[in-house]
């Protein structure tokens, strides 16, 4: 969370992730950051403990919300793409 | 006790007293335990016990944007209930704990910080080396040890439900703080070993996440008693968390790896034992970090079936650590039966930091 909000204070857009255990730690966080409104996204939790078969459903969870977080409406928007 | 509270105070000016206390609570200045209201009053008085500048920056978080100055140091050793010769030693306890970080109290493994305090302060102050030194009583360790949790909740704001994420904590987290009994120890105390003139008053810190007590008084016989000590420092969920890092723990130079950490408080009697067979605390150490370990079947029978064990036969030992210094022996506690303490962890150790006199 913390870097994220790091991030975005030297003009590089990021998405921070979590997983659903960690809302009250990350609104926290980006309170003291100094981004009260800032929007992260948030996988189930756990992630340590998973197969990768898990690990690439936690993936599916969170792609749609990190590109909505940076704007991207279609995936060819994407730098580099 | 209750006679000499009649004819000190009016029972007007202790319920001023308690809703003083209350409005802390309120204020959310505390670890859930009553603190002493922080007038300013009382923390100038504190602030006469140092040479160093109230608006001195002692510690800072970065990422939190927060920085801990003296006068922050001080108020936060009143509301403990310190007395105000103890802050030359909370400051260098909060210098020694800048230098580990106040990032790594937000960790799920709810880690404490233990201080041990070497040297002639000890015995100037009242701290604590002898008898229950990690339990209740003792009021320069009691305080000394809470005054650093309050720092972290009230001055770093790294509260429960917030910024500290721990999953369960520990009763370590209030405090946990004591003194070396460098008296009934055979060796050099900690600070001399870590490069201190044995004359200097020290603090060292290290993050620990539990304690773990080891009850040992059938033998004399050295490698009996260290090798209890070291199957003890290898208990499974410990072992496992520290595979978890990715797997790291297994590599020989990885940083979680290398930074494993245990203090091992000995007690007197297991310290005399040992010694009289003949070992210093060095082949102590290394003696510990040998045995410090699991064997690759055992790994692989709590799910530690990693990439760095593949091909090694069940029986074949895994270190815990790449280096020795991971370990640090501090002898403490009573001088009353074969009892040992481990501290364990992560992370270096800070220190030892210089109490400086006033």
């Amino acid at each position: 969370m913390a870097d994220g909000t790091i991030f975005e204070e030297r003009g590089l857009q990021a998405a921070a992730v979590i997983t659903d255990s960690f809302h009250a730690t990350a609104r926290a966080m980006a309170r003291v950051r100094g981004f009260p409104d800032y929007r992260v996204a948030a996988v189930t939790n756990p992630i340590g403990s998973l197969d990768m078969d898990g690990v690439r459903q936690r993936a599916r969870e969170a792609l749609p919300q990190v590109l909505e977080i940076l704007g991207i409406t279609d995936i060819r928007d994407v730098p580099g793409e | 006790m209750a006679s000499q509270t009649e004819t000190e105070f009016t029972e007007d000016d202790l319920r001023k007293a308690r809703r003083a206390i209350e409005h802390c609570f309120e204020s959310g200045w505390t670890d859930g335990l009553p603190v002493v209201p922080p007038i300013p009053e009382f923390v100038d008085e504190f602030l006469a016990h140092t040479r160093r500048a109230p608006g001195q920056v002692l510690c800072t978080a970065p990422h939190l944007q927060r920085e801990c100055t003296v006068r922050d140091a001080a108020a936060n050793a009143v509301m403990a209930g310190c007395k105000p010769e103890y802050f030359q030693t909370f400051i260098a306890v909060v210098e020694a704990f800048s230098k580990i970080g106040p990032v790594m109290s937000q960790s799920t493994t709810g880690r404490a910080f233990a201080i041990v305090i070497n040297g002639p302060v000890r015995g100037r102050i009242g701290i604590n080396c002898t008898h229950n030194i990690l339990g209740p009583g003792d009021r320069a360790n009691s305080t000394i040890g809470r005054a650093l949790r309050l720092v972290l909740l009230n001055v770093f704001d790294i509260r429960p439900h917030a910024l500290d994420q721990s999953t369960h904590g520990t009763p370590s987290k209030y405090c946990l703080c004591f003194g070396e009994n460098e008296e009934e120890s055979p060796w050099e105390p900690l600070h001399v070993e870590l490069g201190s003139p044995r004359e200097a008053s020290t603090v060292t810190i290290q993050q620990a996440r539990s304690t773990l007590h080891i009850d040992h008084r059938t033998t004399q016989v050295p490698e009996e008693i260290l090798y209890t000590i070291a199957r003890s420092m290898s208990y499974a969920g410990h072992q496992t968390a520290s595979a978890s890092a990715g797997g790291r723990i297994l590599q020989t130079s990885g940083v979680f790896h290398k930074n494993l950490g245990c203090i091992v408080v000995l007690g007197p009697e297991h310290a005399r034992h040992i010694s009289k067979g003949g070992w210093s605390k060095q082949e102590v150490i290394r003696f510990l970090f040998e045995h410090w370990g699991s064997s690759a079947g055992e790994l692989r029978r709590c799910g530690g079936e990693l990439d760095e064990i593949k091909g090694l036969s069940d029986d074949a030992f895994v270190p815990a650590a790449a280096v020795p210094e991971s370990i640090k022996v501090v002898v403490a506690g009573a001088n009353n039966a074969g009892e040992s303490t481990l501290l364990l962890g992560y992370g270096p150790c800070a220190g030892p930091r210089l109490i400086e006199e006033a």
